[in-house]
């Protein structure tokens, strides 16, 4: 303590920058601290370079704030981005565990048969010797294989019929193929092969592509059993002289490589002494089959590799011949996509009976296309957008909020939407949250889009209107008391005030009066609003090919709505039949609430609305609030029935 | 002045600033299935922490894109160390030390910093064209000079300890000593100074 205390005398060496700045940030040691605080009250030079100090770090901070990227608005889109990152690789590292687990398992199983071995037979050396040949094999085994070969086929097929195209929809793959010599050690591009498989019928539509230009088309069917040579003369485009193992390989086995888990088994299937394994390498899993020497096919290998995030197959090679021949045929793939089967798409295809008829023409694919918001009239429901809505119903998203559910052209979903907080904008990614990965999710505060966002018009003509009606009819949510002038005003003082309470207190509770019926019956309107917006986004033509449970979901969102509406105009009827002259006449003949349309509901809760804010904000001396009022208590009647 | 030096618990913490657990280990990464709960606390954490990592890494390594995939790769890392049980003590500097030594790493691979900040100016530079009026000129002539002055060490310890980070958290980041960190800081804050 003495010895540090004794580097700053009042009447020694100043303190240095660093000690300074040490001190401004409070990370001098407590002692160093309290001697230069004591230092600091008497010297001007001292105080005057905290000064100094303190400038130079505003200064920092504003040069700093230059150099830093701009916050971006798609700042929610990362955190999704990462949430979805972290969880495939939670999922990948879970599996790898599995099966190293699996390995320790069967290690351990092999080390304590030898062992049994040991102690039950004599020939003791022979049992260690097959115990320490079990343990090199399996070692080595655990190094290169982590996972079966038949696992990660099969989950690659389930990846593949969990992305076929929906009916009305196809799955175009592109796929790169090239020559790679070990001789030579080249690499030769031969050409590009593109594949349309179709909804309609189980069939590929394949145009081959060379490098020169040339290109041919057939459609097979996606059966390698059925397909009857439909094929055969679209590879000569491809494979050349050169190539004469593939072309004769690919002819005599009727054998297309669209890059499927199928395909790929169909090179070893039939074939005796093929071997398989897999291993993990890097983001992806390679699946590898080994062919016995002097294999007819005169394949000597196939590899297959399947990103380990979805296991997607991207890209399969096989190779002919052994060392120094080797020639490797790769086939990687380029893109892949969903698009609309339509019209130009669907002529591709020849009727669904004929599977077989190649065409003589080349007609030529259409352009890809960015994937783009669909009307609901050129698309249909599926069961994810239904869960989608559901979601998005429980936190009243659908609540006069600007926030829609796009079906797009490549068959995914996109939520986007205009919200007035972060808060709220986070509570609806959350709710979201659940639905699945395939859903993009962009809800956006003003902010985000002073700053770049782009919003979509609303997938149907009826939610622009409605939408933009219920902002202005609605703004008013509050009572307008700043008037006495309302036409309730009087009556409303009138029916509050007791003899001997303060007028304050009649003003008050006719306020929370007022702001209340105000509140309901935006409410009201709203819930309206939201059964009529359901009907477009899920008419019947739209969900006509839902399973049952997702048509009980959508009747359970509509029959929410319509309770809501009932619930609430009940309410109302109730706080004004309190200052009603006389109850309304109801009229028995009119249809109760479950069987109005939403049609006819929404204008009811229009007209509900509107006369709320004619009576409750809306200031017109001397008018008769009587009819009005009656009108109002009529409708209130007829939807809360 | 505030806290105690020498102590473990770091600014921001103490203010409240940031509400993180202080150890890291098994019960978080202990849960029955695909340690979701885990993958939670890692989502809120990057959500916090993410703009102040991409803008460090974006100081060190220079180009915004890839900075984003390197603060997620450190998020990936730390989950794995977690998922191993590994007891981390302070999260926040651990991530700020994965990300200096992943951008460094990706420096080194692209080209040197310099060129880094070569790119990130003329990138600026480029984007701020149709704005460019004289107050602009002025403000990139500065951040010129800024990046011109500061020798790497004096930047990263000025950019860290601007993200809140203690001597002794940054320290821990870049590799040095709490004794030179205060001297880099003094030295870098006297430069700005006499290039103001």
């Amino acid at each position: 303590m003495n010895s540090v205390s004794n580097r700053f005398p009042k009447n020694a060496p100043h303190l240095n920058e660093a000690q300074a700045l040490a001190y401004l940030d409070g990370e001098l040691p407590r002692d160093e601290r309290e001697t230069a605080s004591l230092h600091l009250e008497g010297c001007w030079i001292c105080r005057a370079l905290m000064t100094d100090l303190q400038k130079s770090i505003e200064g920092f901070l504003e040069v700093r704030a230059l150099v830093l990227p701009e916050e971006s608005a798609f700042a929610g889109s990362r955190v999704e981005q990462f949430r979805q990152r972290l969880s495939r690789h939670a999922e990948a590292s879970e599996m790898q565990a599995v099966s190293l687990r699996d390995q320790a398992r069967s290690w351990a199983a092999g080390v304590g048969h030898g062992l049994r071995a040991l102690g039950a037979r004599r020939q003791a050396a022979l049992a260690v010797g097959l115990v320490a040949c079990l343990l090199v094999v399996m070692f080595t085994d655990v190094l290169n294989t982590r996972v079966s070969a038949d696992a990660i086929l099969a989950r690659a097929e389930q990846y593949e019929s969990a992305h076929l195209p929906a009916q009305g929809q196809v799955r175009r793959t592109s796929v790169r193929v090239e020559r790679v010599s070990s001789s030579r050690k080249v690499t030769k591009p031969l050409g590009t092969i593109e594949f349309v498989r179709d909804s309609a019928a189980p069939q590929i539509y394949l145009r081959t592509q060379s490098v020169s230009g040339p290109s041919q088309v057939a459609v097979i069917a996606t059966s390698p059993a059925k397909n009857s040579g439909a094929s055969r003369k679209v590879w000569p485009t491809l494979f050349e002289a050169d190539d004469l193992q593939m072309a004769s390989y690919i002819q005599s086995a009727g054998w297309t490589p669209d890059l499927t888990a199928d395909s790929f088994r169909a090179l070893a299937a039939g074939q005796a002494g093929v071997s398989s394994k897999a291993s993990h390498i890097g983001a992806a899993y390679e699946v590898r089959y080994e062919f016995a020497a002097g294999d007819p096919s005169g394949i000597s290998r196939a590899l297959l590799e399947v990103s380990a995030s979805d296991y997607a197959p991207s890209a399969m090679s096989v190779v002919f011949g052994r060392g120094e021949a080797e020639t490797e045929y790769r086939f990687t793939r380029t893109s892949s996509s969903i698009e609309p089967r339509s019209e130009e798409v669907a002529r591709l295809f020849p009727p669904v009976t004929d599977t077989h008829a190649a065409t003589s023409n080349p007609r030529s694919l259409p352009a890809l296309t960015k994937p783009t918001p669909l009307s609901y009239s050129n698309s249909k429901a599926t069961v994810r957008e239904v869960a989608v809505a559901a979601a998005l119903h429980k936190v009243d998203a659908c609540l006069g909020e600007e926030v829609y559910i796009f079906p797009m052209s490549d068959g995914s979903l996109l939520v986007q939407g205009l919200v007035d907080s972060a808060a709220r904008r986070d509570a609806i990614r959350q709710a979201l949250r659940t639905v699945g990965s395939d859903v993009h999710i962009e809800v956006y505060t003003p902010h985000d889009i002073k700053t770049g966002a782009e919003l979509y018009n609303p997938p149907d003509q009826f939610s622009i209107q409605a939408a933009s009606d219920a902002g202005s009819s609605n703004t008013a949510s509050m009572a307008d008391m700043s008037s006495t002038q309302t036409p309730l005003y009087a009556r409303l003082t009138q029916h509050f005030a007791r003899p001997g309470e303060a007028e304050e207190d009649t003003q008050k509770q006719v306020s929370v009066f007022s702001n209340e019926v105000v509140v309901t019956a935006r409410q009201t309107f709203l819930h309206a609003w939201a059964l009529k917006r359901l009907e477009s986004e899920f008419s019947p033509t739209r969900t006509s090919g839902l399973p049952a449970d997702s048509l009980v979901l959508i009747d359970q969102i509509r029959g929410d709505h319509r309770r809501w509406i009932s619930t609430l105009a009940q309410r109302q009827s109730e706080l004004l039949s309190q200052i009603a002259d006389a109850s309304a006449p109801v009229d028995p003949s009119s249809p109760n609430l479950a069987k109005l349309d939403a049609d006819s509901l929404l204008h009811m809760a229009e007209a509900q609305n509107d006369l709320v804010r004619s009576l409750f904000t809306v200031a017109a001396p001397g008018k008769d609030a009587n009819p009005s009022l009656a009108r109002l208590i009529a409708l209130l009647h007829r939807m809360g029935s | 002045m505030r806290g105690q030096p020498g102590s473990d618990e770091t600014k921001m913490d103490r203010e409240g600033i940031l509400n993180l657990p202080r150890v890291f280990g098994l019960e978080h990464a202990d849960t029955p299935r695909k340690s979701q709960k885990l993958e939670e606390t890692l989502v809120d954490l990057y959500t916090t922490l993410r703009p102040s990592l991409v803008g460090y890494a974006y100081h060190v390594a220079g180009s915004s894109g890839d900075c984003e995939d390197l603060v997620q790769m450190a998020f990936i890392k730390l989950f794995d160390e977690l998922k191993r049980n590994a007891e981390i003590l302070n999260v926040r500097s651990w991530l700020y030390r994965v990300v200096h030594n992943l951008a460094i790493d990706q420096v080194r691979r692209k080209g040197s910093h310099e060129a880094a900040l070569a790119g990130w100016l003329s990138d600026r530079s480029r984007s701020d064209r149709a704005s460019s009026s004289e107050d602009e000129l002025i403000r990139q002539q500065q951040v010129a000079n800024f990046l011109g002055i500061l020798n790497q060490r004096e930047r990263q310890c000025l950019m860290l300890r601007s993200e809140g980070l203690s001597y002794q958290e940054i320290g821990e980041v870049v590799g040095i000593s709490h004794k030179a960190v205060s001297v880099y800081l003094a030295r870098g804050l006297k430069k700005v100074r006499s290039a103001a």
